[in-house]
C-alpha cells in the first residue's frame, strides 16, 4: 500500500470551474514537481487504492507516491548530500570581508543595532594576511571567478580615511584574484567613494526604504540627509557601469509608500536602466521581545498591493521565495532546489572580520560567541561550532519532519532561529510555502495552458488517466537549452 | 479535457528527483552543471541569494 509523500501540496485552480473543472495543482517540494489533477484523482490521492493504476504509476514517478514513510525519508537524505555537492560546485562561494562594524545610520529594525556592534577599522596587514593566507585555505574553488567577495559591515562606505584605503586595499587584492567584487552599502558616501572603487567593483547592493521621506525617517542618519546623497550616487554608479541591486525593505509600515518610490526611480530613469534591478525583501524579526505580524500575512498585503497598483511592478518579489522559485520554473520548467538547507552558511560561506575572528553566517558576525573559529594569526577553526551552522537542515530538525515545504526552506534563517529560540536547531518559519500557495494560485491560467499543452513542465491528470505526462527530467530545457545559459548567485 | 483526446503513454522511468537512485541523480545534477556553465541570462534560482541580473 503505497502512502501519499509528506510534502505533497494541493492547490485548487479557482479559475477552472469550467465545465472541465475543477482543477487542482498537485505540488511537491521534494520532487520538484507540479502537475494538474481533477476532483476524481484528489479523492483518489486521499484514498490511494481507487486511483487507476496507470495514474498510480504515474505519480508514483513524479514523487507524489511512496511506497513507505521509511523510503521517502531515504531518499530525501540521498538528495540533500548530492544537492550539497551540486550546490558547492555550481555556486559562487560566499567571501565576506566585514572591514568595520561602525555604521552612520541608525535603523531601529537593524539587528547589528539591537547588539550594540561597533568597532575600529581594519589594519591594513589584517586585509593583507586575509588575502594571503585566510583565503587560500578556505576557498574551495579552483576557478576565481567562482568567489563572491563582499565587502559588507556597519557602513563600509563611510568618510573615514582608513576604512576608505582599506576598502580600496580589499577591492583591489579581490581583482587582482579574479573575483567578482560586490559591496553592501547605504549609499550615503558612495558619491565620494566612487572615483575610488570604479573599476574594482562590480555589482552594489543598496538599501531604499521608500520615497525620500519615508527613508529618512525609517534609515536616518543623524545630523544629516540619508536619502538625497543616495540618489544622486546611484545615478553617478550606473553611469559609471556598475550594477546595482536595490533592496527594498518591507514590512506594514512603509509598504503603502512603494509606489511613490516607483515613481522616484521612474523619474530618475532608473526602470528604464538595465544595471537597476528593485527587489522586495521583507524586514526579518530579529528581536524575540518583539511580536511583528507574519511574513506570510505580509506577502498578501504586499501581492494585494501589486494587484492595486501598477507602479509595484517596479519590485521583483523574489525576496518571498515561493514568488522567486516558481518564477524559475516557469522560466525553465523545473525546480532546480531540492536541499534541505536554507543558505551558504550551511555550505560554504565565510564571513572574516576585522579582528581576525571567522564566522559561517553574515548576520552572525561581531557576536564573538558565534565565531566558528580564527584566520588570525592562523587559520584555526573550531569544528564542534562550525558543524552547528553547517550540518543543520530539516531532515535533522524534529519540527520541519512533517512540513511540506521543508526540502526547499531548510528550516528557514538559522541566525533567526538562534535568536528566538537559543538554539541553531529550531525551525524559523517564514512565507515560503505561503508564496508558493500564492504563487500557484495566481498562475491558474499558465498552469492550465502548460498542463494542456503536455510541454513537459506541467503533466495533467484526470478520471481519463494521465492525460499529459511529463517525461523529461529537465522541463523546458530539453528542446531549449537556451533559455537558460547560467546559474548564478551574486 | 475531453474523454476523445489521447491518453499518453507514461515512462518506465523515474521522472522526479526523489525517485532516483544515486547514480542517476548524479547524471542529472552533471546535467544542470552543464547548463549552468554557459555565459548570458541568469534565471535558474537556486537559492536565497540569487537574483536575476542581465548581463
Amino acid at each position: 500500500m503505497a502512502v501519499q509523500s509528506t510534502h505533497n501540496v494541493v492547490v485548487p485552480l479557482e479559475q477552472s470551474t469550467d465545465q472541465e473543472g475543477p482543477y487542482y495543482a498537485l505540488f511537491n517540494s521534494l520532487a520538484g514537481s507540479i502537475d494538474v489533477i481533477d476532483q476524481s484523482v484528489l479523492e483518489g490521492l486521499g484514498l490511494l487504492s481507487p486511483l487507476r493504476e496507470d495514474v498510480g504509476e504515474y505519480l508514483s514517478r513524479r514523487g507524489y507516491l511512496f511506497a513507505s514513510e521509511e523510503e521517502e525519508r531515504g531518499q530525501a537524505r540521498l538528495l540533500y548530500e548530492e544537492m550539497l555537492r551540486f550546490h558547492r560546485a555550481t555556486v559562487r562561494q560566499p567571501i565576506v570581508v566585514i572591514p568595520s562594524y561602525n555604521c552612520n545610520l541608525k535603523c531601529p529594525y537593524c539587528w547589528q543595532r539591537l547588539h550594540h556592534l561597533d568597532s575600529p577599522v581594519i589594519s591594513r596587514e589584517m586585509v593583507d594576511h586575509l588575502f594571503s593566507v585566510a583565503l587560500p585555505a578556505l576557498i574551495e574553488t579552483s576557478s576565481p571567478d567562482r568567489v563572491a567577495l563582499t565587502v559588507f559591515g556597519g557602513e563600509p562606505l563611510q568618510e573615514e580615511p582608513a576604512l576608505q584605503d582599506r576598502v580600496v586595499q580589499i577591492l583591489t587584492l579581490g581583482k587582482d584574484a579574479g573575483f567578482t567584487n560586490g559591496i553592501i552599502t547605504n549609499g550615503v558616501g558612495l558619491g565620494k567613494a566612487l572615483p575610488r572603487i570604479v573599476g574594482k567593483v562590480d555589482v552594489l547592493q543598496i538599501t531604499f526604504d521608500g520615497p525620500p521621506d519615508v527613508h529618512r525617517k525609517r534609515r536616518p542618519l543623524p545630523g544629516g540627509d540619508s536619502f538625497a546623497p543616495l540618489a544622486t550616487a546611484v545615478s553617478d554608479a550606473l553611469a559609471a557601469g556598475i550594477r546595482v541591486r536595490a533592496r527594498v525593505n518591507v514590512d506594514e509600515s512603509n509598504l503603502e509608500h512603494l509606489p511613490e518610490l516607483s515613481d522616484f526611480a521612474r523619474s530618475l530613469g532608473w526602470l528604464d536602466n538595465p544595471r537597476m534591478y528593485f527587489h522586495l525583501a521583507p524586514v526579518k524579526n530579529h528581536n524575540p521581545r518583539h511580536c511583528a505580524p507574519s511574513e506570510s500575512e505580509l506577502l498578501l498585503k504586499v501581492l494585494d498591493l501589486a494587484d492595486r497598483d501598477e507602479r509595484m511592478r517596479a519590485f521583483d518579489l523574489s525576496g518571498f521565495g515561493g514568488i522567486k522559485y516558481f518564477r524559475g520554473f516557469q522560466e525553465s520548467g523545473l525546480f532546480s532546489l531540492h536541499r534541505f538547507f536554507n543558505c551558504e552558511a550551511q555550505i560554504n560561506c565565510w564571513v572574516l572580520d576585522l579582528y581576525g575572528d571567522l564566522y559561517a553566517c553574515w548576520d552572525s558576525a561581531g557576536l564573538k560567541h558565534l565565531a566558528v573559529g580564527r584566520f588570525h594569526p592562523a587559520v584555526e577553526i573550531d569544528p564542534l561550532a562550525l558543524g552547528r551552522w553547517r550540518n543543520r537542515n530539516a531532515l535533522d530538525i524534529p519540527a520541519c519532519r512533517q512540513c511540506a515545504a521543508a526540502p526547499h526552506c531548510g528550516g528557514g534563517c538559522q541566525f533567526i532561529a538562534y535568536e528566538h529560540h537559543g538554539d541553531h536547531a529550531a525551525p524559523a518559519c517564514d512565507s515560503l510555502l505561503a508564496s508558493y500557495v500564492q504563487a500557484i494560485g495566481r498562475n491558474t491560467g499558465w498552469l492550465l495552458q502548460r498542463a494542456r499543452a503536455g510541454d513537459h513542465a506541467v503533466g495533467l491528470v484526470t478520471r481519463d488517466g494521465v492525460v499529459t505526462a511529463v517525461n523529461r527530467l529537465f522541463g523546458l530545457l530539453d528542446e531549449s537549452p537556451e533559455l537558460i545559459d547560467a546559474i548564478s548567485c551574486s | 479535457m475531453t474523454t476523445a483526446q489521447i491518453v499518453q503513454e507514461t515512462p518506465k522511468t523515474p521522472i522526479s528527483v526523489s525517485k532516483m537512485d544515486i547514480e542517476a541523480l548524479k547524471d542529472y545534477t552533471d546535467q544542470m552543471a552543464k547548463f549552468a556553465s554557459g555565459d548570458g541570462v541568469v534565471a535558474i534560482r537556486i537559492c536565497e541569494c540569487c537574483v536575476l541580473i542581465q548581463d
